[in-house]
């Protein structure tokens, strides 16, 4: 069964990373005037909005999944061994993206691959810990991170506005769990926070109703929190000791950050939900188009890395400079958002393709290896 | 080791016999080998379901019931029907037919026979409750205590003590046909235990479904003995290996059998018929029959009629008449369930059967039609077939003799000299079915302790 | 003395009336102390139940008549309405149309009367017990009854029926009870097994249900003495009438069936809660052992992160 509420949301999480990922691989350092200096970042991107819906959904899905498959029989250890599986190949599948996407120097950069089928594994050792045990684990975590995040010293790693690291066990055991894009500390608090919801939100049953509300007043204090802390604290100077906690900021991932989308991802989804998943709507245009994107999502990750980064590397060859020359700054941004909105808009008839002919995408291979 | 095999022989086809032989081979963990002398052409002795011949239509020409006490504690003969798979019918009746009335309940008497009379029936039915409880009542075919009365030994001094000559009369006629004697020739714990027997909590009736005689039908079917139908015993005497020998005639010739024990199964009436060549043998059986010998009889007259008339107004499996000084009239036919036939059966007890059975089956039959109340003369015209069975000296009107003796004592007559022989019957015990069954359980029981334990016990 | 104890039990002449002397009860079986209306017995069964005449027309009062005339057309008493007699756990209504007759060969309970008790308002049901016994002649059905006898025995005879009528309905009321328990046993079994997550929500429900089994089992207990009572000696009239309709309506073994049926519906329960108990117990057990997984863990990560720190391997 599809919620079109979770399929809406990852959805726009997919097509806000797509525009991001294009203009920021493309045209965030891009300028015709080379004497004009650019801002680092693009402010108007809606950057740092999609990691945390996408990973909060694949707590959600994973319930679900779950939920289904004690519904249908499966024993735990089917289970458990059906989502290590899946964490298992998502983990080879980034480093293997990575090595032939990026650079083999980036393979242990734990990205956001990486980061889900860690994130897998983890859950499937959580689902069986009591419900209290959730967030309790995802208060410890925000507790600790500017905690590791300063042991570890943090900035080090990102001197040149990306994850830097020497292949030392040292960096790629602290890359994995605090310095890295997507380490476990903290963003395994959103897939753990929409693992522990999904069932307030998605159950029938009647003496749960009443603790349906609780994601949306989470949220809304979370929401709260992150704003007031943003406020109290708009003064501190950014890299400071403070802003692992009150800046907001995606790398390193801030707590009021992570409060923030945390918050904003929880409201949305109780309210897609209510309003939403109300009535079927598996067959009118928006579903569809939903659930083509939602399903896809794994495929669309990848084909979009390989339809912008690729010709980029490509391009820089063919100029006779390193491949990663013209990164950042190969287009004007306008173009790189018309060149993403062409791409999103030419995944749809080839996934529907896909669908009425009953082929695999990497998702369908995902399922028949692991499951 | 080669184990010995135990011969021996049980004199008497009747329920004793039988269920005696069954017994042993149940509990007897040696190997045993029985021999059954039944003198006549058939098994079952005084448990007989006959027929008639115009219509199939069943009767019980003997005991007519059996006695349940399970609701108090074990019932031995209950279990016994029960695991041979037997099927029963519960029986019950309460009316009374005297004087031309029907008395059903104690209203009726009260109607019938006045409030002073109801009054002392009830009086009289609270003190007996008083002398037996139902353990009592239970227990006393186990022991035989004898209830004693100061100043008052017999069942028929008892009766004198009631006021009322209506109730006592009452009394009379409501237990007659099971004391099958009179009052004054019984004890008071069988006169007493003859009026419990009606009350619910004391004891029910039953009959087995397709007649009386599937027990011991059962039984024989059971049972691995060699039978010998129609072997008269005539004598028990010892061999010169000192083991004793059975003689019996069989169409006309004479034989014999040595065995390790013989066990005497016979009412007291065939038992005094069998001769023992051995004086001290003869003078202890002679004891034991002098001791028991308080005979009753009973007689049996059965009619088929064309429908059951008496149903409407007497329905119940029996109900007593104030005739022959008190007899019960069975409803033979509500034994089977969906029976369509029509049978009454008169059992007339005590002296009344004595004094009437020299009489003609059709003079008997007869009076029996004649005994019925006006109400139901209209059945006097419907008689399609009728069967009279005599059984006289059948029963004993004093079980256990006027002070029972020990247990073991009234089973081995001559323990010293002859522990080999052994006695089975009901007059040992309380003269019924129940009765009989525990004596053939002790002696089973004994005997088979005996064989368990090995050769060269015994002698 | 009745000469002529017993005659066939119905008519379908019309022009047999009833006797003159008949009327109707209605009479209800309570626990409610505060109801002050007359008392015809109380039974001793420990719930302090009573039966309570609420109308009873005297004998050629208009309402009688009235009552009587439906009655004998089948149809239903104009006050009665559709009283039915199902209602577990609550108060058992009975209406007793009582038949006083010197002359019981002459007298029969006419068919049509017989019909209107066997319904019930249940159209198409009938489980009418007819006994025609020394005289008397009584049809009852649950909620109905009539009663022909002779009018020195009648009362005895009302009484031996209603204490027949209110024993046979507290155990058909459990009856009922017992039988729409079933489908909820048949879902909760499973958890007399095995209790899990899924479940906890509903021990307040598996509760519930354990105390109603137990309120039943306890009200069992109380009346099976009554059903299994020994018959009296020497018999009334009244005793055997009692007695007869306790052996036709086989209370006796429905009621050891129902006390069968209790006992497993209570063993389930019970297990239920066992399980449901010892599973809150491991889970308290379980989340004290997670709590103290997590912080190692989170020390662990701590001092890992620490060491690689200050190590530099």
């Amino acid at each position: 069964m599809r919620f079109l509420s979770i399929d809406l949301l990852r959805a726009v999480a997919i097509v806000l990373m797509v525009i991001v990922h294009f203009v920021e691989n493309l045209s965030a350092l891009f300028t015709l005037d080379p004497s004009v200096s650019q801002p680092a970042a693009i402010a108007w991107l809606p950057s740092g909005f999609a990691a945390p819906i996408f990973t909060f959904l694949t707590g959600v899905s994973y319930r679900l999944w779950v939920q289904h498959r004690e519904d249908r029989g499966d024993t735990t250890l089917a289970i458990t061994k059906a989502s290590v599986r899946r964490g298992l190949l998502l983990i080879g599948l980034g480093f293997v993206f990575n090595v032939i996407v990026w650079m083999p120097e980036d393979t242990f950069n734990w990205d956001i691959l990486t980061f889900i089928g860690s994130a897998l594994i983890l859950l499937s050792i959580f689902r069986h810990a009591p419900p209290v045990i959730l967030p309790l684990v995802c208060g410890i975590v925000l507790a600790l991170t500017p905690a590791l995040q300063s042991i570890s010293d943090y900035p080090s790693y990102w001197q040149q506005g990306f994850f830097d690291y020497d292949l030392t066990l040292f960096d790629v055991v602290l890359g994995f769990l605090c310095v890295g894009y997507f380490p476990i500390f903290p963003w395994i608090v959103l897939p753990m926070a929409g693992f522990a919801v999904a069932p307030l939100v998605f159950s029938d049953t009647p003496n749960r109703r009443s603790a349906r509300e609780i994601p949306a007043i989470v949220g809304g204090i979370l929401l709260a929190v992150s704003a007031g802390v943003l406020l109290a604290c708009s003064g501190t100077p950014p890299r400071s000791a403070w802003q692992s906690i009150s800046g907001w900021s995606m790398f390193p991932p801030s707590t009021a950050y992570l409060c923030g989308t945390l918050g904003l991802v929880l409201i949305l989804l109780d309210r897609c939900h209510a309003i939403l998943d109300t009535t079927s709507q598996e067959k009118t245009p928006l579903g569809i188009v939903c659930a083509t994107l939602s399903r896809h999502s794994l495929s669309i990750y990848l084909l979009h890395h390989f339809i912008h980064i690729w010709p980029l590397w490509a391009y820089g060859l063919l100029s006779g400079e390193k491949a990663s020359h013209f990164w950042q700054q190969a287009l004007p941004a306008s173009v790189s958002l018309c060149l993403a909105a062409l791409f999103v808009f030419l995944c749809l008839p080839l996934f529907f393709w896909m669908d009425r002919t009953g082929r695999r995408g990497v998702e369908g291979w995902m399922r028949w290896l692991c499951d | 080791m080669v184990m010995r095999t135990w011969k021996a022989a049980i004199i008497g086809g009747g329920p004793g016999g039988l269920m005696t032989a069954y017994l042993l081979e149940k509990l007897a963990a040696a190997p045993i080998d029985l021999t059954l002398y039944e003198a006549s052409h058939r098994l079952g002795g005084k448990i007989q379901t006959m027929s008639f011949g115009s219509t199939p239509a069943p009767y019980e020409a003997g005991a007519a019931e059996f006695y349940d006490y399970s609701s108090i504690d074990d019932d031995p003969l209950r279990l016994l029907v029960q695991e041979l798979g037997l099927s029963i019918t519960q029986m019950s009746g309460s009316a009374v037919v005297m004087d031309e009335g029907f008395l059903s309940n104690l209203d009726d008497v009260r109607d019938c026979l006045g409030d002073v009379a109801a009054a002392a029936i009830v009086a009289f039915d609270r003190s007996a409750q008083d002398a037996m409880s139902p353990r009592d009542f239970y227990a006393l075919g186990q022991s035989h205590r004898e209830v004693l009365r100061q100043g008052i030994d017999r069942f028929g001094d008892l009766l004198d003590a009631i006021d009322e000559p209506h109730a006592v009369r009452y009394i009379e006629r409501l237990i007659h046909s099971d004391l099958a004697t009179e009052p004054n020739n019984t004890s008071v714990s069988y006169g007493l235990q003859n009026y419990l027997m009606n009350h619910p909590a004391y004891m029910r009736l039953y009959a087995i479904e397709g007649g009386n005689e599937q027990l011991t039908r059962a039984l024989a079917a059971r049972i691995k003995a060699r039978i010998l139908l129609k072997h008269r015993v005539e004598c028990v005497s010892r061999d010169n290996a000192g083991r004793l020998r059975v003689e019996a005639t069989h169409a006309n010739s004479t034989g014999s059998d040595s065995f390790d024990s013989v066990i005497v199964a016979l009412p007291i009436e065939h038992l005094a018929a069998l001769h023992f060549s051995d004086p001290v043998l003869a003078q202890a059986m002679q004891r034991h029959l002098d001791h028991h010998d308080h005979p009753a009889h009973y007689l049996r007259i059965t009619i088929l009629f064309d429908r059951p008339f008496w149903r409407p107004m007497l329905p119940g499996s029996f109900f007593m008449l104030d005739r022959f000084d008190g007899c019960c009239l069975y409803d033979e036919s509500s034994r089977n369930p969906g029976s369509q036939h029509a049978v009454l059966g008169w059992l007339i007890g005590g002296s009344a059967a004595l004094r009437l059975s020299p009489l003609a089956d059709d003079e008997l039959v007869r009076l029996a039609l004649d005994s019925l109340p006006s109400q139901l003369a209209l059945g006097r015209g419907q008689v399609v077939e009728a069967r009279v069975h005599r059984w006289l000296h059948a029963v004993s009107a004093l079980p256990g003799g006027c002070t029972p003796l020990p247990i073991d004592r009234r089973h081995q007559p001559d323990p010293l000299n002859h522990p080999d022989l052994f006695v089975v019957g009901d007059y040992l015990f309380d003269s019924t079915l129940n009765g009989v069954l525990d004596s053939a359980e002790h002696v089973s029981g004994w005997l088979s302790d005996l064989i368990n334990a090995g050769p060269g016990v015994l002698l | 003395m009745i000469q002529n104890p017993a005659v066939s039990i119905c008519s379908d002449d019309p022009s047999v009336a009833l006797p003159a002397t008949r009327h109707v009860e209605q009479i209800i079986f309570t626990t409610d102390r505060r109801d002050t209306r007359p008392v015809i017995m109380s039974f001793d069964d420990s719930s302090g139940s009573r039966a309570i005449l609420t109308t009873s027309d005297a004998p050629n009062a208009s309402g009688t008549a009235a009552a009587v005339a439906a009655i004998m057309a089948g149809e239903e008493l104009p006050e009665a309405g559709r009283r039915t007699f199902e209602e577990p756990h609550g108060e058992h209504h009975l209406t007793l149309l009582v038949m006083p007759e010197i002359d019981l060969d002459a007298t029969h309970i006419p068919s049509a009367a017989l019909r209107w008790a066997a319904t019930n308002g249940r159209p198409g049901r009938e489980n009418l017990v007819l006994i025609a016994i020394h005289g008397a002649q009584i049809a009852w059905a649950p909620g109905r009854a009539l009663l022909m006898a002779h009018p020195t025995r009648i009362e005895s005879v009302r009484l031996a029926l209603l204490d027949f009528c209110f024993y046979e309905a507290e155990l058909r009321s459990i009856e009922d009870a017992v039988s729409m328990g079933w489908p909820n046993l048949k879902l909760d079994a499973p958890l007399a097994f095995e209790f899990d997550d899924r479940s906890v929500s509903r021990r307040s429900e598996l509760s519930a249900r354990f105390q109603r089994v137990v309120a039943l089992r306890c009200r069992a207990s109380q009346i099976m003495p009554h059903l299994n009572r020994p018959a009296i000696h020497p018999p009334t009239l009244a005793s055997q009438i009692g007695e007869r309709f306790r052996e036709r309506s086989r209370l006796e073994s429905r009621g050891d069936f129902v006390s069968d049926q209790l006992e497993i519906q209570e063993r389930v329960y019970e297990q239920c809660g066992q399980r449901a108990s010892d599973y809150m117990i491991a889970r308290k057990e379980n989340m004290l052992g997670w709590m103290i997984v997590v912080l190692l863990s989170a020390e662990i990560v701590l001092l890992l992160v620490d060491l690689l720190a200050s190590t530099g391997v």
